[in-house]
């Protein structure tokens, strides 16, 4: 938890020391045993054992695709403060990347990463070099109304390409494995690994490179980072580049196993909307921990309340995070 | 009789105290000066009296009555205004609806929120200004703005915070003569935050000064001036004292 | 100059500060009020000159018109960029049809009882989020969420039909208290314009009274606003009651004129977009820009798709394709927002101003 990435903190220096890290954990403990007794409850519910270890593997394997997914939002938040509507929409455009990759150039799914990371990487840092960084010092709905824009023009774009008629690409040898009893594909099992490499990854280039701590010293005070020689407009561009990078990453890993759609993004957005408010915005690690929680709600809810959609729940929760601690439950505390 | 007393006010911001144990009291027609550093908390005094926010400890009381912790909006119709020190104009609205908001507010109705919007604006200097929209007004012109629009709340106790900064030499005099005539003409009570020390001077009955967070030195402006804590704590390093 | 919130009238102050007499205060906002009068006046006229099929894409223009007038209330007025619109939209909408369909009632009882709704719970979740003083991005989350648990709510809620959504019986022949006219009748549009004049009359009147003035006030700064004995929270939860249930208007039309309505339609974030494009390329925070804004997004996809059953041959390959509205609606919305942030009737009253 230490790539932590100082959003909109304007705390005094000084004033917060020893008790974070315990409140941290204290938040953790309550998570863990909050989630401890819905899973007791729909165990219970459920009736069986193993309808209940099948809900819970598939609930943390699903929450690290979620967090996959909102890596790139988190990240851009936590450094621009925009909230990338677009984000969805560039997962989708990467699952259709995929599409090409596979049907057309006949690439196994997980080779397209090498064609589709650089390729959503340079859209990324094209589209924030010319439609964001002028309007960097705007109020924040003008960001937002711009990326709903672009979020808006690349489901369509996508529409008028491939049509609406669903697609989807096969994994080759995608058969189902027994995880602690429970039956999972195993492109999700990847999917999972891959959003830990990822999350590994990032957090190592914040932390240990010098492009890294440039990113982080714009992140915490963007004037301070101009100052010291920091061109932060390069840093923005190169941080949008990541986060549709990251989003791209997301969208080769769950090709395998989604209904490859021009409106798949939508979907994908409102997930990791709450997956970055519950970690905390503009918090790395704090995604992954924000995914398994929203994975493991929706699964459990199924069982518990089997007639309303296990996303109600998700958002239910999301509400109340929200209102509750708003800079996330593993966020800073503020 | 005393129209504003703070007696120990505290405020801690996440264990950072910026007020420990603060006591002012004002009486009525009176002028009371605050002077000390940048962070000496005279500002965040200002905010606790006024209900920015609510002090951690201690008890502000106008005319006698307590009103410790009482949202602004509310203290504000009780006669405690304020101005900033960072100008908060209505951007969008002209300067003299600006004036008219705080008239309306006051209770003003009909053509009376008019006229006495225009009355303010005329004695603060604004009247050629009336019609230009506040956010792009110079920042000298939005300082009168601020005490246009507390002047049309009719304040029983106006806390004045840094209502000189900013101007220019030229456009200090005016402004201190305005607050004479107040003082001469209405009785108003007043609390002022300020720097320049020839205001202060000119104006307070008493002075308070503050430094890291308690008053460090009270009294009469003389005294308070020339008292070796203060000259070393604050105008040893004051270059505004001119 | 009439078109923007906060008029400037400075010349008659002028005169009023140099010691003669003020002059009677003219009625605020007069210019606004004659132009209600003439959209009414065009609107009585507009089916005469105008074919069924341009009627049909007239009332959309009315429903994005309601819609953004709504929102641009607590947007542009409030200073509370909601996100989450189709929430009261989508109130209306199923307020209504479940009072036609299910009770049995007239729509106009559907329209009061959604109106009501949509208010309460527009104050209900502003409330948590201005008490937990969500600003920013957070704010803004809690307003797309709140509409998105509304919708996944409706979705799993048998009493409202579930995904399956509501379609309104057909009835013979006219009827006012039922608010049903005969496929193609002006009706429709006659009653929707005289709805689209009363909401902005709403807007007019609430922008030119103590409480809209104020409002205004909090919208420019809070701070300076409570200092001056003003109440942010409650006038804050005005603005937004009044929008919600402006934009619940919109929700009952749409239900009445298309006599359909599911999860999405109601509660889609494309609703939410629809209000908010729709005020911001009119011009945000100003009584006409959300009508301007209707006139130029709404009739979009009939322009685009008259356009396509005819491509020149360069665009050949576009005929039977769709997505290409949504495209240029996107492409509208980035160049104003990045062109003309105060959208097209805000950008004109500054010019304006500035002569």
């Amino acid at each position: 938890m230490t790539t932590t990435l100082p959003a909109t903190d304007t705390s005094p220096p000084g004033a917060r020391t020893a008790p974070r890290l315990s409140e941290k954990s204290r938040v953790l403990l309550v998570t863990g045993a909050v989630l401890l007794v819905v899973a007791v409850v729909a165990g219970l519910r459920a009736g069986s054992g193993a309808v209940l270890t099948q809900a819970l593997v598939t609930g943390v394997l699903t929450g690290g695709i979620y967090s996959l997914v909102a890596m790139g939002l988190t990240l851009i938040y936590g450094v621009l403060h925009i909230i990338n509507f677009a984000n969805g929409s560039l997962v989708a455009l990467a699952l259709y990347l995929t599409l090409i990759c596979v049907q057309d150039l006949g690439m196994h799914p997980y080779v397209a990463l090498v064609v589709v990371m650089p390729a959503m990487f340079a859209l990324g840092a094209l589209l924030q070099a010319t439609l964001l960084n002028p309007v960097m010092k705007a109020p924040i709905q003008i960001q937002l109304l711009i990326t709903i824009g672009l979020a808006l023009a690349i489901e369509n774009g996508l529409l008028l390409a491939f049509g609406p008629n669903p697609r989807s690409v096969a994994l080759p040898g995608n058969t189902g494995v027994q995880v602690l009893g429970a039956t999972v594909e195993l492109s999700r099992i990847w999917a999972f690994a891959g959003a830990l490499v990822i999350v590994a990854l990032l957090a190592l280039l914040l932390q240990r490179t010098r492009v890294g701590t440039e990113i982080r010293a714009v992140a915490a005070n963007p004037e301070g980072a101009r100052l010291v020689g920091i061109d932060i407009r390069w840093i923005y561009v190169l941080t949008f580049g990541l986060g549709a990078m990251a989003a791209g990453a997301a969208g080769v890993l769950v090709s395998p196993f989604t209904t490859i759609e021009p409106t798949t993004g939508a979907v994908f957005n409102l997930t990791a909307f709450v997956v970055v408010v519950l970690g905390g915005m503009g918090n790395v690690p704090g995604a992954l921990v924000g995914g398994l929680v929203v994975g493991l709600t929706e699964q459990l809810a199924g069982l518990i309340l089997p007639t309303q959609s296990p996303l109600l729940a998700v958002f239910v929760v999301f509400l109340v995070v929200l209102f509750v601690r708003p800079r996330g439950v593993f966020g800073r505390s503020a | 009789m005393t129209v504003l007393e703070a007696t120990a006010v505290t405020k801690s911001f996440r264990g950072l105290q910026a007020l420990r144990g603060v006591d002012i009291s004002v009486e009525e027609g009176q002028i009371l000066g605050i002077i000390g550093a940048n962070g000496a908390g005279k500002t965040t005094l200002f905010n606790c009296i006024t209900g920015a926010f609510a002090p951690t400890s201690g008890r502000v009381t106008l005319d006698g009555e307590d009103v410790t912790g009482l949202p602004a909006h509310q203290l504000a119709r009780r006669g405690m205004v304020r101005t900033f020190q960072l100008m908060r104009p209505f951007a969008t609205m002209s300067v003299l609806e600006n004036v008219e908001i705080a008239a309306m507010s006051r209770g003003a109705r009909g053509a009376d929120v008019r006229r006495e919007a225009a009355r303010a604006v005329e004695r603060t200097g604004l009247a050629e200004w009336a019609g230009r929209r506040s956010g792009s007004l110079p920042a000298g012109m939005q300082k009168r703005l601020e005490l246009a629009r507390a002047l049309a709340m009719r304040p029983r106790v106006l806390l004045l915070d840094e209502v000189l900064a900013g101007l220019v030499p030229a456009e200090r005099a005016p402004v201190l003569d305005l607050l004479e005539d107040l003082r001469r003409q209405e009785g108003t009570t007043m609390v002022f935050i300020e720097h320049i020390m020839a205001a202060v001077r000119r104006l307070s009955d008493h002075v308070v000064m503050m430094d890291q967070g308690a008053v460090l030195a009270r009294g009469d402006a003389e005294s308070v001036l020339s008292d070796p804590k203060v000259v070393e704590a604050y105008l040893g390093k004051e270059t505004r004292s001119a | 100059m009439t078109a923007t919130a906060p008029s400037t009238r400075s010349t008659s102050t002028t005169t009023a500060l140099t010691g003669q007499p003020a002059p009677a205060p003219r009625v605020r906002g007069a210019l606004d009020y004659a132009l209600v009068l003439g959209v009414l006046v065009v609107g009585a006229a507009l089916p005469f000159v105008m074919t069924t099929s341009q009627m049909a894409i007239a009332n959309r223009v009315l429903i994005f018109a309601i819609m953004g007038v709504g929102w641009n209330v607590m947007a542009g007025f409030g200073g509370m960029f909601s996100f989450g619109h189709a929430a009261y939209f989508g109130i209306g909408a199923y307020a209504t049809a479940y009072t036609v369909v299910t009770l049995g009632l007239s729509p106009w009882v559907g329209l009061l009882i959604g109106m009501v709704l949509a208010a309460a719970a527009g104050v209900g979740i502003s409330y948590l989020a201005l008490r937990y003083k969500l600003t920013g991005a957070y704010y803004t989350m809690s307003t797309f969420a709140f509409a998105e648990a509304l919708r996944l709510f409706v979705q799993g809620s048998e009493p409202l039909r579930r995904t399956v959504g509501f379609s309104v019986p057909v009835q013979q022949g006219s009827s006012f208290a039922g608010f049903q006219f005969p496929a193609g009748s002006p009706w429709y549009w006659w009653i929707g314009v005289v709805l689209l004049a009363i909401c902005l009359l709403v807007t007019i009147l609430f922008v030119h009274s103590r409480p809209g003035r104020f409002t205004l006030a909090v919208r420019d700064d809070d701070v300076a606003a409570a200092a001056l004995g003003i109440d942010v929270l409650r006038h804050k939860l005005v603005a937004v009651a009044i929008s919600a249930a402006i934009t619940s208007v919109a929700g009952m039309f749409y239900v009445q004129y298309y006599m359909f309505v599911d999860p999405s339609i109601a509660f889609g974030a494309h609703t939410s977009n629809d209000a908010i494009i729709t005020a911001v390329v009119g011009g945000t925070g100003t009584v006409w820009g959300p009508v301007v804004g209707a006139v130029i997004m709404a009739p979009l996809s009939d322009l685009v798709a008259g356009f396509l059953r005819n491509p020149p041959p360069a665009l050949d390959w576009l005929a039977g394709q769709s997505g290409l509205d949504i495209i240029v609606y996107a492409v509208i919305l980035i160049l104003v927002v990045t062109l003309l942030p105060k959208g097209i009737v805000g950008t004109i009253a500054a010019r304006r101003r500035k002569q």
